[in-house]
């Protein structure tokens, strides 16, 4: 499934995005998270190591600039239990801008619609853990509970927050409706 | 995918009555303890006896400042002694269908400091 939005496109990750990934996960913030234990691994081993307990990634596309604002990925499901974990990576410039939530959105529309999941989840950090403060407030997902001090991260103790989100509450909830309604609107042809 | 770092079974006089499990060990310094008995009341006992012997070993085995632990509702706890200490961080709500019923998964800590002060035992992390 591709999903387009007014500014995005949503679509499966393919070989041709590994570059522009690569260099996501090579900025020193990313660097900071616990995805790779050993460090980066040199870009011949990347895509090995990038699908490693990975079930599914899809980037998430400027439809202006055809760049990459980020991507998302589907890890670590258990069909039997119907749950499944998620990360979210934002590009650098593309920080702050909402893309990757809007990514999210996306995310939760085709996990949600084509996999037999009930809840997905993820782990996050205290210094990103606000990009998901307003859907909480909101309902759209919840906080299971905090790993206090879980990391460190430069040398300190860093919490790590679990986010849960459910089935039931993303199929129900308002902002799904909104995000289809508007996904319905006429778009402008993206460029090729 | 779990990686482990060091595991015992535990032997009473009448037998083996349960496995204790260290894994995870990472760079932040925890690990996830497992602690698993044979069916039947004396058995967990047992393992609650020997409880903080098995968590002052895996303290001593590796250098960490926490350990974690989990279960499903239905699963018997086994810390012993050491239960009040264990703080809960993270609850699943209905994790996993289990024997046809889902039940929650809940994710306990246990701090080395806690642990220490409480027992009263200074472990020595290895050199």
């Amino acid at each position: 499934m591709r999903i387009e939005t007014s500014r995005s496109i949503f679509r499966a990750v393919g070989p041709r995005d590994y570059d522009a990934l690569y260099s996501m996960e090579n900025d020193l913030d990313s660097l900071a998270t616990w995805r790779y234990k050993t460090g980066m691994p040199p870009p011949e081993e990347y895509e090995a190591a990038l699908w490693r307990q990975t079930d599914a990634i899809w980037v998430v596309e400027g439809r202006d600039t055809g760049r990459l604002n980020g991507y998302l990925q589907l890890h670590d499901v258990d069909l039997r239990a119907q749950n499944g974990w998620f990360s979210l990576y934002a590009a650098p410039e593309s920080r702050g801008s909402g893309f990757v939530m809007e990514g999210l959105m996306a995310f939760c529309e085709i996990v949600f619609d084509e996999w037999p999941l009930r809840w997905i989840y993820a782990h996050s950090l205290e210094q990103n853990v606000m990009h998901f403060e307003s859907g909480i407030r909101r309902g759209h997902a919840r906080r299971l509970g905090v790993l206090e001090k879980r990391m460190i991260i430069d040398g300190r103790p860093s919490d790590v927050h679990v986010i849960g989100i459910s089935r039931e509450s993303w199929m129900n909830s308002r902002l799904r409706a909104r995000f289809n309604a508007l996904r319905a609107q006429p778009l402008t042809p993206a460029p090729d | 995918m779990k990686s482990f770092a060091a595991g015992v079974v535990i032997t009473g006089p009448e037998g083996d009555v349960g496995i204790a499990t260290l894994s995870d060990v990472g760079g932040s310094g925890t690990g996830m303890l497992d602690v698993w008995s044979i069916p039947g009341e004396d058995a967990r006992r047992r393992i609650e006896e020997v409880i903080v012997e098995l968590i002052a070993s895996a303290f001593g085995v590796s250098d960490l400042r926490a350990l974690y632990h989990e279960r499903f509702d239905r699963d018997p706890w086994l810390l012993g002694a050491t239960e009040p200490l264990w703080r809960t961080e993270v609850v699943f709500p209905e994790f996993a269908s289990i024997e046809g019923r889902f039940e929650s998964r809940t994710q306990r800590v246990l701090w080395r400091s806690d642990f220490e002060s409480t027992f009263h035992r200074h472990v020595e992390p290895p050199a």
